[in-house]
């Protein structure tokens, strides 16, 4: 039997599954490619040898870029180091008076040095809060010792110092947790 | 393996990680292999091809639609790292042609046009392989193509034509003369054998 394109294409599509409407030649067509196909397809495959899975699954994974932990390591070391020359850069630059810094920077007093503040910095907010704590507390200690002796004061224990002393730390942000 | 399964498994081949390609391997290898098997006519380059396909999968994997069929985009990449190796196989001097098993120094192009020795089945297995792979030989390689992507692919005529860029019922009338040819040849020595 002779089947012309359209022949073809048709049955084409039948085999795929789409639903066409055969003549009685395409009908034979599919018929006699479906024949054909069961008598030769039992014969293609291959088994595949001992071994040959875990082979290719390791030159895959050979070929694969690995994340490399030291390099992690070094890029975020990099990451710190350029925070600190930003910071070093802006200390050094001084403070703008007319232009202050964003509201969650520490508040930085004369006696703090720029290696505290990087350290208060990198430390994140909780750790600024401990560190004006450990602050106030040696200021307080301090204080003690001072009347203990009964030195002159230089420190201002009136309510409103110890309020400007506390606005410094800004609690607004802070997690209720690490207040208590 | 449904869709979905499909598609996570692909998705944790493309987010990198190692399980989402040893799966991909172990579904899809063996049909794999069997297709370059089959084009090669040699269980080296079969294996050294589905080497290759899985290290370009890493590549190409961010590229994929997955609004589309997964395993016709892999067979396609099959088909096109066949193409490139027999263009290069046939254009290449003979100290870097292929070798195939039991053939020392036999090009890809040669590996194809012979059948390869038995290897590590028994001696009728061997036969059948040999007498395949000769009726696949007879065939022009357009047409064993259409043949091994229908049969190891699972592709659809419509998808082997996108391949090819060519009708369906072209793809069609191709496999069509094929697998007569195939199977004539395949009783033609059953017969004889008996």
């Amino acid at each position: 039997m002779n089947w012309n394109n359209e022949d073809y294409e048709l049955a084409g599509q039948c085999l795929d599954g789409r639903p066409v409407e055969l003549t009685g030649a395409q009908r034979a067509l599919v018929d006699e490619i479906r024949s054909d196909w069961r008598a030769v397809a039992g014969r293609l495959d291959v088994p595949a040898p001992a071994g040959m899975l875990h082979r290719v699954n390791a030159r895959v994974k050979a070929s694969r870029p690995r994340r490399r932990p030291y390099l992690r390591l070094a890029g975020g070391a990099a990451a710190a180091a350029a925070a600190v020359l930003v910071v070093l850069l802006a200390w050094q630059k001084g403070p703008d008076n007319n232009n202050p810094g964003p509201s969650n920077m520490p508040n930085m007093t004369a006696a703090e040095s720029p290696a505290d503040y990087i350290v208060q910095y990198l430390m994140g907010e909780e750790g600024t809060f401990e560190a004006r704590r450990d602050s106030l507390d040696e200021q307080i200690a301090n204080t003690q010792m001072d009347l203990a002796l009964g030195e002159n004061l230089h420190y201002d224990l009136t309510l409103d110092g110890l309020v400007d002393d506390l606005s410094a730390t800004e609690f607004e942000d802070l997690d209720p947790s690490i207040v208590d | 393996m449904d869709s979905q399964q499909v598609r996570a498994m692909v998705e944790l081949a493309r987010a990198g990680k190692d399980e989402g390609f040893t799966e991909i391997l172990a579904v899809y290898g063996p049909r794999l292999f069997g297709y370059f098997y089959r084009c090669t006519g040699s269980y080296h380059d079969a294996e050294d091809l589905l080497g290759e396909l899985m290290v370009r999968l890493v590549r190409r994997l961010a590229g994929y639609d997955d609004r589309g069929r997964f395993e016709p985009w892999l067979f396609s990449i099959a088909a096109n790292l066949v193409r490139d190796r027999i263009r290069r196989s046939r254009s290449s001097p003979p100290a870097a042609s292929l070798e195939s098993e039991g053939h020392s120094g036999q090009s890809l192009a040669e590996g194809l046009a012979s059948p390869p020795a038995p290897v590590e089945t028994g001696l009728l297995a061997g036969e059948v392989r040999r007498e395949l792979a000769a009726a696949l030989d007879r065939l022009d390689e357009r047409s064993r193509q259409m043949v091994l992507l229908r049969h190891f692919g699972q592709m659809s005529f419509k998808e082997i034509a996108e391949v090819f860029d060519c009708p369906v019922g072209t793809v069609l009338a191709k496999v069509h003369r094929a697998l007569k040819t195939l199977r004539g040849l395949l009783e033609e020595s059953h017969e004889l054998e008996q």
